[in-house]
């Protein structure tokens, strides 16, 4: 490691409030980037599958 | 050939083949991000000349990158929207531009942090920086134009026509560093000759590069997969696909 201990890497030379301040801001960016199409695809399938349960159902119903 | 780009137009296709890619690619994306940013943020050694802020490098320019090839992704989907008329790259084109825009402001917002302990001053107005505003907005006009249209086709050809057109500030983001005199630096990775940076700082930034572009096709293609759930909706082959648990 390029640090010496925990408190260095926190503070990073003084450059503490830049470097992290950058990197939590783009990592919150990445996640974002990820999480939002997964969401609204699982929520997109989740309605189709309960679409295709009811469908299914009211066929069976009708059934002699 | 032309069986694969009609294969590639195919949603059903498209749809399997996008699964099994990301089911690989996403954690592999994740490890190789978190190893990158780790090794970029603790075991790359200091900067002589900078100190510590130069380990924003490690998001600063595979950010950038990205987001430049990431045009050239759009432009391309553009131009196959309006050659072919294939819907498949209509929704590639949509998929991308906020994935680009996010890219861009990456860069922007990085550069900016960077830009204050380094250079003393949040932002300028030099030639580089400037392109890359002008590229943000790109990115956000065309989502602000597909979004404007009710008619799908006519968003479609607008914002390929837009994406095309804006492909010539790619080249001159490019080469700002080289016409104009910027406070930016020039590049320092070169693929010929010596880069101008060690390879202990020089690995774990291609390992981000690598990781950004993972990163980016893992998002198109989620943003593609919902959109074609939404556009394919109740079709027999999705139902399928997606099963019933």
């Amino acid at each position: 490691m390029a640090f010496e201990s925990w408190s260095e890497v926190w503070q990073m030379g003084g450059h503490g409030v830049f470097v992290w301040s950058a990197y939590s801001v783009t990592l919150l960016a990445i996640a974002a980037l990820v999480i939002v199409p997964w969401r609204r695809s699982r929520a997109e399938v989740k309605a189709q599958r309960a679409w295709r349960a009811r469908q299914q159902g009211a066929a069976s119903s009708h059934a002699p | 050939m032309w069986t694969f780009i009609h294969k590639l137009g195919s949603p059903p296709w498209f749809y399997r083949i996008s699964g099994v890619i990301l089911r690989w690619l996403l954690p592999m994306t994740v490890l190789a991000l978190a190893v990158g940013i780790v090794w970029g943020l603790l075991y790359a050694p200091v900067d002589y000349k900078q100190g510590n802020s130069y380990r924003i490098i490690f998001i600063h320019v595979p950010a950038a990158v990205v987001a430049l090839a990431g045009y050239y992704v759009m432009a391309f989907a553009g131009a196959l929207s309006l050659i072919w008329k294939i819907k498949l790259a209509d929704t590639a084109m949509r998929a991308a531009a906020p994935v680009g825009a996010v890219l861009t402001a990456i860069a922007l917002f990085t550069g900016a942090v960077w830009g204050k302990p380094t250079w003393g001053t949040w932002w300028v107005w030099d030639a580089r920086i400037t392109s890359m505003l002008i590229l943000l907005f790109l990115y956000l006009g065309v989502v602000a134009l597909w979004d404007a249209y009710d008619n799908k086709a006519a968003a479609a050809k607008a914002c390929a026509v837009l994406s095309l057109v804006g492909t010539v500030n790619i080249p001159i983001i490019y080469k700002s560093v080289d016409w104009w005199y910027t406070l930016h630096q020039g590049a320092s990775i070169k693929f010929s000759g010596e880069s101008a940076i060690h390879s202990s700082m020089l690995y774990p930034l291609l390992l981000n590069i690598v990781a950004f572009y993972a990163l980016y096709a893992c998002v198109v293609l989620l943003n593609m997969r919902a959109q074609v759930e939404v556009d394919n909706r109740h079709a027999r082959w999705l139902v399928e696909q997606i099963g019933d648990d």
